[in-house]
């Protein structure tokens, strides 16, 4: 997960991509060590801004992406949740505080105007022709499990991904949601019955999607 | 690792949500470039300095705001005090102003012809100053 692996494993995260099962977090403690707390924000310096960002990026737009179903607009909050990072006046955050930091700043801005842009994206959804013919399985299958995905609530998403693909403990998770952390185990519960659910509807097994 | 799955929710929709996940999380248009992070940074920082200099003429305007404020003080206490002590003087002045404004104005109204002088006059004076300005112009 994007927490340990800010911690020395990043670089295989990158080479790893998105490829690799759905749990990211290596084998390892996952819970960080203090690593190098210095100074932050108007002192990172270029080099040091984009390791940060070559670490946690990908993550992170993988994460808004589910949670805004809009390819650009997650790339545009992708750009001012590190932004946002860089100027902020803050104390000096280690490696894991950064990290959980810059998913909550994610989650913030990825909430604030949600209702406006899904709207947006329906509306450009609809103006969009459909393709002639039937899709090819495999892009069928994707459209589904999107589909089925975005029957969630935005926390929702945000749970199940952050839990099932960043592989964050209860306490990350309630930390970037800002929720109380006895909270998240229930909520957690309640979002994967309802994706079950709603892939049950489309009549998909775990065969499928193998 | 973290296990978040819950007994209550059956072994086969367990799985199932794990197996959609993964799906998800290999979906290849998550490899499309990352936007870069150069402009973050340098927009960051630009917008950064601007701030601080901005924050920092603020500062340094302060001080003088206070000196400005201060002397604004001084001269309404000074004016103050001075008033106070000026008072029975002030009030005879006032007094006898007051007298000789409402004889002139007594008078005016008296003579129509000196109120009309009055307010000519000017109109002449700055009718004259205007052609010898415009005389001077041409020549």
């Amino acid at each position: 997960m994007i927490w340990s692996l800010a911690l020395g494993a990043g670089a295989s995260a990158e080479a790893d991509g998105p490829g690799k099962g759905a749990r990211r977090r290596p084998a390892g403690d996952g819970a960080g060590t203090p690593a190098d707390a210095r100074p932050e924000g108007a002192s990172l310096d270029e080099e040091e801004f984009t390791a940060l960002y070559h670490r946690v990026a990908r993550p992170l737009r993988a994460y808004l992406r589910r949670l805004t179903g809009d390819p650009e607009r997650a790339d545009d909050l992708l750009q001012e949740t590190f932004y946002r990072f860089l100027r902020a006046d803050r104390p000096p955050l280690d490696d894991r505080q950064r990290t959980t930091y810059l998913y909550r700043t994610a989650t913030r801005l990825a909430q604030d105007g949600w209702r406006r842009a899904a709207r947006e994206r329906r509306r450009r959804e609809a103006a969009r022709p459909e393709p002639e013919g039937a899709p090819p399985p495999d892009r069928a299958l994707a459209l589904d499990l999107d589909r089925a995905f975005r029957e969630l609530a935005p926390r929702q998403r945000a749970l199940v991904w952050l839990a099932g693909v960043e592989g964050a403990s209860h306490r990350e998770i309630a930390e970037v949601l800002g929720l109380a952390e006895t909270s998240v185990k229930v909520l957690l519960f309640r979002a994967r019955r309802r994706l079950a659910r709603a892939l049950d509807r489309r009549g998909l097994a775990a065969e499928d999607l193998r | 690792m973290t296990r978040h799955g819950d007994s209550t929710l059956d072994l086969r929709r367990e799985a199932l949500v794990d197996a959609a996940l993964a799906r998800l999380a290999a979906d290849p248009a998550d490899a499309a470039p990352l936007p870069d992070p150069e402009p973050i940074y340098w927009r960051a920082r630009v917008i950064g300095r601007l701030t601080e200099r901005q924050e920092a003429a603020e500062r340094a305007a302060r001080p003088l705001e206070l000196v400005q404020l201060l002397a604004g003080l001084a001269v309404a206490a000074v004016a103050a005090v001075g008033a106070v002590w000026l008072q029975p003087d002030l009030l005879g002045w006032l007094a006898r102003a007051g007298g000789e404004a409402a004889a002139l104005g007594g008078g005016l109204t008296d003579d129509p012809g000196r109120l009309a002088l009055l307010v000519a006059a000017p109109l002449l004076v700055g009718a004259g100053l205007a052609g010898l300005q415009l005389l001077s112009e041409r020549g």
